[in-house]
């Protein structure tokens, strides 16, 4: 009996994800719940369980390839015993081609004549083809590489009959291509970065960008072109923060479950800073600035497969020991790659924390479509001046960075430094209810 | 050891590709060295390309006035060839052009300095070992000298290369060159004209390995009616001085023969001058023939070196080592330019008649595309060349079967270095035969040639 293996719904607004990674071969044994395949979306990565035990028969789907919520993923036949052969082919990778450069100004690109004849010939859309020659000029090459890549070995069924080929002349039909193992390099000869040149070397290591790495890519690409953004940096006395979190620590601890850390007293002043300074919670939506009523603060977060931003939902709402509790909660779910696409949607204002090696400070990339966020620099004790009875005296404090960068569209200088201000004013007040 | 302080770059060689590079580093804004033990301007423009021009111009005048001066009504009774005057010629042009490079320098503000360079370390050069030039790059255009066989002693009277016979005042009674490659050619041609019984000697079965067979074969037909003996398949084995004459040993297909004559020329290749440039001690790795080790950006091994020209392989041609030493510096200075692309190198071959050709022979079109389209045109069809008199050779232009593509131009004739241009651009411009066929080609030209050549590989000849 065949089950298909269905791309499931991986929550609100997610309508496609792209195949990452197939961690099952075809004619493999696999137990009920086995992960069968990893994807990406633009929220979340999830690994997809297999709905019964069985034989993978047949995978549709190659890797790098974009599908909607509902495609048939896989065939697993639940009948078939485990001693089905697992000697069939390994699923083919289907390398994407590269995105073709915006021909300048919109116009006809530029092909040399055979160019032009080839394309014409074997059905290639000159607009959709990169030129590596003389002033970007599309060469025979060039054409050559794109009809060879849209031909049948990057077909994403491997078990189904090859389609037809265009016909090409027998002399120069590309050689029969061989499936190459899932991760292998894409092949960059020829390519060409967007300014200057460089040829790929001997020894160099060449490494595919991820769906994850290409999506993180975008975003801060967009978000850089979009919001002109500017900084601002505090230095703050984490003194009083530290000796609460010292008395507060083992209690919280037993309490709790887990260790009480400084990001939690960080988010917890970000909060209480952004009821007073809405601005910096807001978006940029068409000619208005939106002032949100909620207060969802993302936290950045490194992962192996890269950074993630899980979310703080209505983080006003919550104690400090609730803040926390939550803060761990995303956090080590996104170590475990747990974490649903929703928990990584809705973020009003982002808090990142760069961990131990954050250096003096930094300013992060906006969040889009948030006005700000917030990146805490190491915490160091430095010799600081300080009135001690009343006379000036050199004392060591634990000193920490913090780093706002803003979107200047919708805040000003005055509330952007106000805010930063007010943030520091709390953290050194070290007031929090624990 | 006096320092010269750092530069940007720092050229070792002012031969065609260091000074081009030089100057097109200039252009880029950074501040150049360039070391140079001889004359600026390399073997090229000193003891190669430019001074021999000068003597095939007299040789060319000399075959023109005493082959066809009768039909255009000029008598040669009594002519008189002064072949020291020929060489004062070739050695004033070859002058004015080394103060042409030395005035380049000056205009770039680049510095020149004299002396031999070698390798100090990844980023500096001394110079004859005193003289210490920084440079946060180095580029290495040393060239190449003559090869000479082992057993034959150039001593310059009897056994001359290249670079002896350029300032020899003499022309031999009786001339063995040995060698049928551009060198050896060209020489025949110029001491033939002015007089010598010339034979050459090459190892390969053709002239011009390398070249299109059909070309080579119409060249060699044109060398024996000038009464040049050239002898295909034979090899030099050794040399005995007789008296005031000179006995050559040679052998073809095991039969050996002796050849008595006044003077050898060598004229066999030429081997890269990577020999006590520091490039051991540098870590900059060669090849079991010693030319350095390259990257497609002209990089070496070590990255902060890079080199061109003859020091980094063939084909040993000036012009390439120009494009080299131009694409060395807009690689390490991050301009914006394709890769560099050897496939459109032209040979030029400069005796009577001329030789060039450009990208794929028929066979190796034939190779790589199963088939090709061939199309021919005599220069004895060309009104042009019917009126000077130089109705030797042809023209020959290769195209890919299907598309028509421009994919070669083989050409043996009187204008064949000058009309060449014309089919390189077109491999450039990746052209097809339609463009070329829709260029008009000014009538009379020798270029209407290229036009016919390129119709009849459609099939479509006009005027043949």
């Amino acid at each position: 009996m065949s089950v298909p293996v269905l791309l499931p719904e991986l929550g609100e607004s997610v309508v496609e994800a792209t195949v990452a990674k197939w961690l099952v071969k075809e004619g493999e044994a696999v137990e009920r719940d086995q992960p069968l395949v990893e994807v990406t979306t633009d929220k979340v990565d999830a690994e997809i369980p297999a709905p019964d035990a069985g034989v993978v028969v047949q995978i549709l789907v190659a890797e790098g390839e974009t599908i909607p919520v509902g495609t048939e993923l896989a065939k697993i036949d639940a009948a078939a015993g485990a001693t089905a052969s697992a000697a069939s082919a390994d699923p083919e990778a289907a390398v994407a081609p590269a995105p073709p450069a915006a021909a300048p100004g919109g116009a006809a690109p530029k092909a040399t004549p055979v160019a032009a004849r080839v394309a014409a010939d074997r059905g290639v859309e000159l607009s959709e083809v990169r030129g590596t020659g003389v002033s970007g000029r599309i060469t025979r090459d060039d054409v050559e590489r794109a009809a060879d890549a849209s031909e049948p070995a990057a077909t994403p069924k491997p078990a189904a009959p090859p389609p037809s080929a265009p016909a090409a002349p027998a002399s120069s039909a590309p050689a029969a291509r061989s499936a190459g193992p899932p991760d292998s390099a894409p092949d960059l000869s020829g390519a060409k970065a967007r300014f200057g040149y460089y040829a790929i070397q001997e020894g160099d290591r060449v490494v595919p960008m991820s769906p994850l790495r290409k999506i993180v890519a975008e975003h801060m690409v967009y978000s850089k072109h979009t919001s002109p953004h500017v900084g601002t940096v505090a230095e703050v006395d984490m003194g009083g923060v530290a000796a609460l979190r010292a008395r507060a620590k083992g209690a919280f601890k037993e309490a709790h479950g887990f260790g009480l850390t400084f990001l939690p007293f960080i988010v917890h002043a970000t909060v209480r800073a952004l009821r007073e300074f809405p601005v910096l919670n807001a978006s940029v939506i068409e000619d208005a600035i939106v002032e949100k009523r909620d207060i969802h603060i993302g936290i950045a977060v490194e992962t192996e497969k890269g950074l993630v931003v899980p979310v703080v939902r209505n983080a006003d709402r919550l104690s400090m020991a609730g803040l926390a509790a939550e803060i761990e909660d995303l956090s080590s779910r996104a170590r475990s790659k747990k974490l649903s696409a929703d928990d990584l949607q809705g973020g009003t204002f982002t808090v990142s924390n760069p961990g131990r090696q954050g250096n003096l400070y930094g300013f992060a990339i906006i969040n889009q479509p948030q006005v700000g966020i917030l990146r805490m620099g190491e915490m160091v004790k430095r010799p600081v001046v300080r009135a001690v009875d009343g006379a000036d005296a050199i004392v060591i404090r634990p000193m920490m960075h913090l780093a706002l960068s803003y979107d200047h569209r919708a805040v000003d200088g005055a509330p952007a430094n106000g805010f930063l201000y007010r943030v520091r004013e709390i953290l050194e007040e070290a007031d929090f209810d624990l | 050891m006096s320092s010269k302080g750092r530069f940007d770059l720092v050229v070792v060689g002012a031969g065609p590709g260091g000074y081009v590079g030089a100057i097109r580093a200039a252009q880029l804004g950074m501040r150049v060295a360039i070391i140079e033990e001889d004359r600026p301007g390399g073997v090229c423009l000193n003891w190669g390309c430019i001074p021999t021009k000068a003597l095939l111009s007299g040789a060319e005048l000399v075959e023109d006035l005493t082959r066809h001066g009768e039909t255009f009504g000029i008598t040669t009774a009594g002519l008189v060839l002064d072949y020291g005057k020929l060489i004062d010629h070739s050695r004033k042009t070859a002058d004015r052009l080394c103060k042409g490079v030395q005035g380049l320098f000056k205009k770039n503000q680049i510095e020149l300095i004299p002396g031999r360079g070698r390798l100090a370390g990844p980023n500096s050069v001394s110079v004859n070992g005193e003289v210490l030039v920084e440079g946060d790059q180095v580029m290495l255009a040393t060239g190449s000298s003559e090869w000479v066989p082992p057993g034959l002693e150039v001593d310059g009277e009897r056994v001359l290369t290249s670079r002896e016979a350029l300032e020899s005042r003499q022309v031999p009674a009786r001339l063995v060159v040995i060698g049928a490659g551009a060198v050896g050619i060209e020489f025949a041609y110029v001491y033939a004209m002015y007089g010598s019984q010339v034979t050459i000697v090459e190892m390969a079965d053709q002239m011009l390995p390398g070249a299109d067979p059909e070309v080579a074969a119409a060249l060699q037909r044109e060398f024996r009616r000038k009464q040049i003996d050239v002898r295909l398949g034979t090899r030099y084995e050794e040399l005995k001085q007789a008296g005031a004459g000179v006995t050559l040993t040679v052998s073809k297909e095991g039969q050996s023969e002796e050849l008595v004559c006044d003077q050898v020329l060598a004229a066999i290749g030429r081997r890269p001058r990577s020999q006590d440039l520091g490039l051991d001690e540098a870590g900059v790795q060669v090849d079991d023939k010693g030319f350095v080790r390259v990257d497609d950006t002209l990089r070496s091994s070590v990255a902060s070196i890079s080199a061109i020209g003859d020091l980094a392989g063939g084909p040993l041609l000036a012009h390439k080592a120009s494009e080299e030493g131009i694409a060395a510096v807009e690689f390490v200075g991050g301009v914006d330019r394709g890769p560099l692309d050897h496939a459109a190198i032209p040979a030029c071959i400069y005796c009577q008649p001329q030789v060039a050709w450009v990208g794929l022979t028929e066979a190796q079109a034939r190779e790589k595309y199963g088939d090709a389209k061939v199309g021919k045109f005599p220069f004895t069809a060309s009104g042009k060349a019917i009126a000077g008199q130089h109705t030797a050779g042809f023209v020959k232009v290769v195209a890919d079967p299907e598309y028509g593509q421009i994919v070669g131009a083989h050409l043996v004739g009187h204008g064949a270095t000058e009309l060449l241009p014309e089919m390189g651009l077109a491999l450039t411009l990746e052209a097809t035969t339609r463009e070329i066929i829709a260029t008009t080609h000014a009538h009379p030209t020798l270029s209407e040639a290229l036009l016919e050549a390129t119709l009849a590989a459609e099939g479509r000849a006009l005027n043949f």
